[in-house]
């Protein structure tokens, strides 16, 4: 079995997983993949892929809560590569989910899983967007810089 | 990518933590559990193996801090060991490495604990 080359790969990668825990390694590895296809640094790639877990597993969380467990919709993650960085857009249905906000001192006296979450993704990545998009619902999107 | 195992081998004054997988948010719980237990049992000189870590996540990261605090006002500690490259930078960049004590090797930290 041959390996695809690392200077191709697709632009953009669309998964839509159940909101369960278990999927969140599988958008774990589309993240490393993309990075990977795209020659992005081994620590850079690792932000990402955190950035976007923490994001993931915080939307399951309230998504869950809310809808009593198996009952809650899927999630839509897209990674795409664009001019200088990866973006990740995560959507989902229903009622905006509120993301703390916590400084970096904070961080690091606090055990609550979400604000530390939050804490990752903006310290990891250069934008971060919370929008309503007509179609799909809200959505979760951040670009990480090349 | 494995999910996480977490074996316990239990020394004179000291448990160690084998981690191997992800810590993420679907494996955390089993890391809370174990996390609960040495508490329970009032061990509080920890050291965790992360040889086989290839992720974890933020919420993991608190749960060790809490751990370590805890730790430290009953007289330990929790030390953390063998950390990839990748590990380390993200620990690195969240502040976290001026918290949690980090060795390179199972024996440096064995012995700081004896010091």
């Amino acid at each position: 079995m041959q390996d695809e080359p690392r200077s191709g790969g697709p632009e953009q990668i669309s998964l839509q997983i159940p909101c369960r825990y278990s999927y969140l390694r599988i958008v774990r590895q589309a993240v490393a993949d993309l990075c990977a296809q795209t020659c992005v640094s081994e620590f850079k790639a690792a932000q990402l892929e955190m950035a976007v877990d923490e994001i993931c597993a915080e939307l399951i969380e309230k998504l869950r809560q809310r809808a009593g467990g198996d009952g809650a919709q899927p999630l839509l993650v897209i990674l795409r590569r664009e001019s200088g960085g990866i973006v990740s857009e995560v959507y989902y249905s229903g009622q905006k989910v509120e993301f703390p906000a916590l400084s970096a001192d904070a961080a690091k006296s606090t055990e609550d899983a979400a604000a530390l979450g939050s804490y990752v993704v903006h310290r990891f990545v250069e934008k971060v967007e919370h929008v309503r998009d007509p179609e799909r619902g809200w959505c979760v999107r951040i670009r990480k810089a090349l | 990518m494995k999910q996480c195992r977490i074996e316990r081998e239990q020394r004179e004054n000291l448990d160690i933590l084998h981690l191997d997988g992800a810590l993420d948010a679907y494996s955390f719980p089993r890391l809370e559990a174990a996390l609960r237990a040495l508490r329970e049992e009032n061990r509080n000189n920890v050291i965790l193996d992360c040889a086989g870590l290839d992720y974890i996540s933020s919420a993991s990261l608190g749960a060790l801090i809490g751990f370590a605090r805890r730790a430290r006002e009953n007289g330990g500690d929790l030390k953390l060991v063998k950390l990839s490259r990748k590990i380390y930078n993200i620990v690195e960049l969240l502040g976290f490495h001026k918290i949690l004590e980090i060795y390179p090797d199972l024996e440096s930290a064995v012995r700081s604990f004896a010091a």
